[in-house]
């Protein structure tokens, strides 16, 4: 299992691939799935915790 | 059990403190902490050394007449009278005379150690390492059930509840307090966390003196794991601070420092996100655009294409052949006109070297039968010679040669009535032949 940053950092220099035009279309795509995935296991994992903040400040209120 | 109230017991405690003459208007020697000047004109400080501290007051009235100024970390020796503050219940120094005793003991300590170390090269930057952005796995080394700690948890659950943080609980004052975080950072290192934060709340030089120890710094300066500190307050420096990868002012601010904020993150992850989509759409277009491109090249227009290309290529290749047959045919007539060359060339060399050969064998017999004809002569002539070396010989015994004209006429060769010549060896005489005797 990646690390949070290990995925952050493989997300950053996905885009920065992409948005160089290195690779062709095909190896882009892969790329971009790859890409599309950890963005959003990253975002689940962020909502997550954003919940439970929001939880603990409403039972703190 | 009789009960005392609080006060009774308090105020008890006062006045034998104030009766006992053994510590009445005693000097004391210490050095100052957590100096105050308040509004009121009064100083209220501590004194400390090592082992202990006592809470200091001094009236306005006393303060006025001293000419030194004191300030944290002064060595001083001090008149006072002991006794208890009623209200808190806490011990007090009176202090009516202060004098200062020399630099502060532990702030001369603290800077030795520190200029120590620095000429040591701990503090250098290269050695420092890198924080991480996104930490998910912390120790945190503080005091047991400390402000400082519950500070920590709030910042966490705040900033980076992403973190799965675990408190190391230690000793963060006192004796023993700087082996317990030595033996404690070594622990944690050997385990292998993202980070360490190594906190505690304000207090004097004293109460944070664990952390200037030399073999905690050295420790520290050992460390696999990044390590944050977060010690005191913004104005305190401990020699931790100094060999730390990177130091926070307090708890809270190390946290601070070295956790993201989640929504940040997230703005982030989404900021990325968009950027991929954006990114993997341009390249479809890109390439969508490369197609039609390609659609557009004569290839796909033409029909037929690719034949006529290759028709054409083969015209142009018959046309090779053709030029090359013609060529061909060239050099074999030229071939041929050589041969012929060549072939009377060598057959008129032929010719005009047997003529010379002939001429050369006509001329070597001519001089050859040059040769035998002028050999002959010479010979005739010797034969002549030897002849007529033969008659003058006969001439000389006095004998006589008839001569008809210029040759000698044998005996058989007379005629009769001829004129003739007879010669001696002196003279020669005309003769007429009568006639033949019988």
């Amino acid at each position: 299992m990646m690390k949070f940053e290990e995925k952050m950092n493989r997300l950053e220099e996905i885009v920065k691939m992409l948005e160089n035009n290195e690779k062709d279309l095909d190896e882009s795509l892969k790329l971009f799935e790859e890409g599309l995935k950890l963005s959003e296991d990253l975002d689940k994992q962020l909502q997550t915790y954003e919940e439970k903040i929001n939880e603990l400040t409403k039972n703190n209120e | 059990m009789a009960s005392l109230s609080v006060y009774e017991l308090v105020h008890y405690l006062k006045l034998k403190l104030e009766n006992d003459k053994q510590i009445h208007n005693c000097v004391v020697k210490g050095e100052i902490s957590n100096f105050h000047r308040h509004n009121s004109g009064h100083w209220y400080f501590s004194l400390k050394d090592e082992k202990a501290r006592i809470a200091c007051v001094m009236f306005k009235s006393y303060a006025l007449k001293l000419k030194d100024s004191f300030k944290d970390g002064d060595q001083v020796l001090v008149k006072a009278t002991v006794s208890i503050f009623e209200n808190s219940g806490s011990l007090q120094l009176y202090v009516s005379d202060m004098k200062l005793d020399g630099l502060g003991d532990l702030f001369m300590r603290f800077e030795l150690l520190r200029q120590k170390l620095f000429k040591l090269g701990l503090f250098n930057e290269e050695h420092k390492k890198i924080k991480p952005a996104y930490p998910e796995k912390v120790a945190v080394v503080t005091g047991d059930k400390s402000a400082a700690l519950s500070d920590i948890k709030t910042m966490f659950k705040k900033r980076w509840p992403f973190a799965k943080y675990e408190v190391y609980p230690c000793l963060v004052q006192g004796e023993g307090a700087s082996q317990d975080i030595i033996k404690t950072l070594n622990k944690i290192d050997s385990i292998g966390y993202d980070a360490i934060v190594l906190a505690r709340g304000g207090g004097s030089i004293e109460d944070l003196w664990a952390f200037n120890d030399e073999e905690l710094a050295y420790t520290i300066y050992n460390l696999k794991t990044f390590l944050i500190t977060g010690i005191g307050h913004e104005q305190d420096f401990t020699i931790a601070d100094f060999v730390a990868d990177l130091r926070a002012p307090t708890p809270t601010g190390a946290i601070e420092v070295l956790t993201p904020d989640i929504f940040d993150v997230k703005t982030r992850v989404s900021d990325l996100k968009m950027r991929l989509k954006k990114a993997i759409h341009l390249k479809i277009e890109l390439n969508l655009l490369r197609y039609d491109k390609l659609l557009n090249r004569p290839l796909f227009l033409e029909k037929n294409y690719l034949i006529n290309q290759k028709i054409q290529y083969l015209d142009y290749l018959i046309s090779k052949l053709l030029h090359f047959r013609v060529k061909l045919l060239q050099n074999s007539e030229k071939i041929k006109y050589l041969r012929n060359n060549i072939r009377k060339a060598s057959m008129q060399q032929c010719d005009k070297l047997s003529l010379d050969l002939k001429n050369k064998k006509d001329g070597l017999y001519d001089i050859a039968i040059k040769k035998i004809k002028d050999e002959k002569i010479r010979l005739d002539h010797l034969i002549e010679l030897l002849k007529a070396y033969d008659i003058d010989h006969i001439l000389a015994k006095g004998f006589a040669l008839v001569y008809r004209n210029d040759e000698i006429v044998k005996e058989d060769m007379l005629k009769a009535d001829e004129e003739l010549k007879l010669r001696f060896r002196q003279s020669a005489w005309s003769i007429k032949t009568i006639a033949k005797e019988k």
